[in-house]
């Protein structure tokens, strides 16, 4: 009987198959979703404010994302240059911030970035969602047994612990930040 | 602004000695005036833990009542996973810390008292990693170690009332009135908290995210996705309503914050877990 054998057989090849997935998986994130730059946004070499400026992007020039590191993005500008840009600098979409996109072009984005679908329900409606609104909170009937069903989900201290290993969270001493 | 345990005696004495003096003699001070005084001066006793859960059931039950909770357990098990990490970097490790994802189209996230924090299937499906969650969840936890809920709840609806005898009926659900408690205290999510309270949660949050080992700025990348979002748009329309603008919210975080947390900028964002955990709700 070797039925460990065909199990691991199949595992390892599995395993791989998964692994670089995930990678891809990490790489496209942000990929495929596109912003616009603001005033005085400027592109650098390194994702520090000290860093050498590449250039200046112009207002409203398209910016390709490629990925977040803290505060900065890493771009695509208009005209090849790549570099990085603080997050306030770019607004998300086609338009300018003050002039919002559909909510339906960033879902689409973000699922074709995401999985190449427009997404699992298909196309988003942006209007017509019945949201979560006032008059639904304010006329709710309440349920005592959900609240207690949330009991099941909480994790221990110990389980939160290993959690964050997993994913290399490791404690930090910061301080507040005073306004 | 000093706690008001020590500005009780200071006030007491005062209050004494402004009425010895205004008496006509010694022999005179009314202990009706004071008494007056001193139950007033309650008012600023802190709710007791015991009560502040109660309340936050009370919410909690109201909320989960509007929308119910995604049943994907895994998914419940990840998000608390995350706040409960969070959460042991705080002062109040030992609240009993519950988060719970909204089966809701709408984009929206909220934390009563005691700690129950809840985010919505709509939003938690725009994120692009785990740091962004954790900078959500780390923002609504603030509003909880801040008591901003409770403070407003206090100052509204039931001004006035003394803390022991919030405490009594907020620990009674059969109190005449508790459903008018929890009522107030539920429909201050749909008027919003004072401005400045959303504020220094912003403030608060990126350091406890950094604090708990993330990317700091996952919430400053949530604030950019809301920012590009059509404000006319249902699914945004009672956020919208209730919290200041998100470009605001997002020009100011960074400006307040500088440099300061980008050496935590290289800290992980764990995207691969997250996109794991949210691929059905995708």
């Amino acid at each position: 009987m070797n039925r460990v054998g065909t199990k691991t057989r199949f595992t390892l090849p599995l395993l791989w198959v998964v692994a670089i997935m995930c990678l891809g998986l990490s790489l496209w994130v942000w990929a495929g979703e596109a912003g616009l730059a603001r005033t005085g946004a400027v592109l650098r070499d390194a994702p520090y404010s000290d860093a050498k400026m590449v250039i200046e992007l112009a207002v409203d020039s398209r910016v390709e994302l490629l990925e977040r590191r803290g505060a900065w993005l890493k771009v695509n500008a208009e005209g090849g240059a790549s570099g990085w840009v603080r997050l306030h600098q770019v607004s998300l979409g086609d338009a300018p911030r003050g002039k919002k996109s559909s909510l339906k072009g960033l879902g689409m984005l973000w699922n074709l970035g995401q999985t190449g679908r427009s997404g699992a329900s298909g196309i988003v409606a942006t209007t017509g969602i019945r949201g979560l609104s006032a008059e639904d909170l304010k006329e709710a009937k309440p349920d005592h047994a959900a609240v207690e069903s949330m009991e099941t989900f909480q994790a221990s201290d110990t389980a939160a612990r290993r959690f964050a290993a997993q994913a290399n969270l490791r404690a930090q001493n910061v301080a507040f930040i005073d306004d | 602004m000093a706690s008001p345990v020590k500005i009780l005696p200071a006030l007491l004495c005062l209050a004494l000695s402004m009425m010895l003096t205004a008496s006509c003699s010694v022999n005179e001070i009314d202990f009706n005036r004071l008494g007056d005084i001193t139950s007033r001066l309650k008012a600023l006793r802190p709710v007791s833990r015991n009560s502040e859960v109660e309340i936050g059931k009370g919410v909690a039950a109201n909320i989960l009542g509007a929308a119910p909770l995604v049943p994907d357990s895994e998914l419940q098990a990840y998000v608390n996973k995350v706040g409960k990490w969070l959460a042991l970097h705080t002062d109040q490790p030992d609240l009993p810390w519950r988060f719970g994802v909204l089966d809701t189209d709408s984009v929206n996230a909220f934390a009563t008292p005691g700690g129950y924090v809840f985010i919505t299937r709509g939003l938690l499906s725009r994120m692009h990693d785990e740091s962004e969650l954790a900078g959500v969840l780390a923002h609504e936890i603030s509003h909880v170690l801040e008591r901003h809920a409770l403070n407003t709840l206090r100052k509204g609806a039931l001004m006035g009332l003394a803390g022991n005898a919030l405490s009594q009926i907020a620990d009674d659900r059969g109190h005449p009135e508790y459903s008018r408690l929890v009522g107030a205290g539920t429909e201050i999510y749909t008027r919003g908290l004072d401005k400045k309270d959303e504020f220094a949660a912003d403030r608060m949050g990126v350091v406890i995210a950094a604090r708990a080992g993330y990317d700091p700025f996952g919430m400053a990348a949530v604030l950019q996705t809301l920012a590009a979002i059509n404000p006319q748009d249902d699914a945004v329309a009672l956020m919208f309503k209730t919290h200041p603008d998100p470009g605001r919210r997002l020009d100011l975080l960074l400006e307040t914050a500088g440099d300061r947390l980008d050496k935590h900028a290289v800290q992980p964002r764990a995207a691969d877990r997250f996109a794991q955990a949210v691929q059905t709700i995708k």
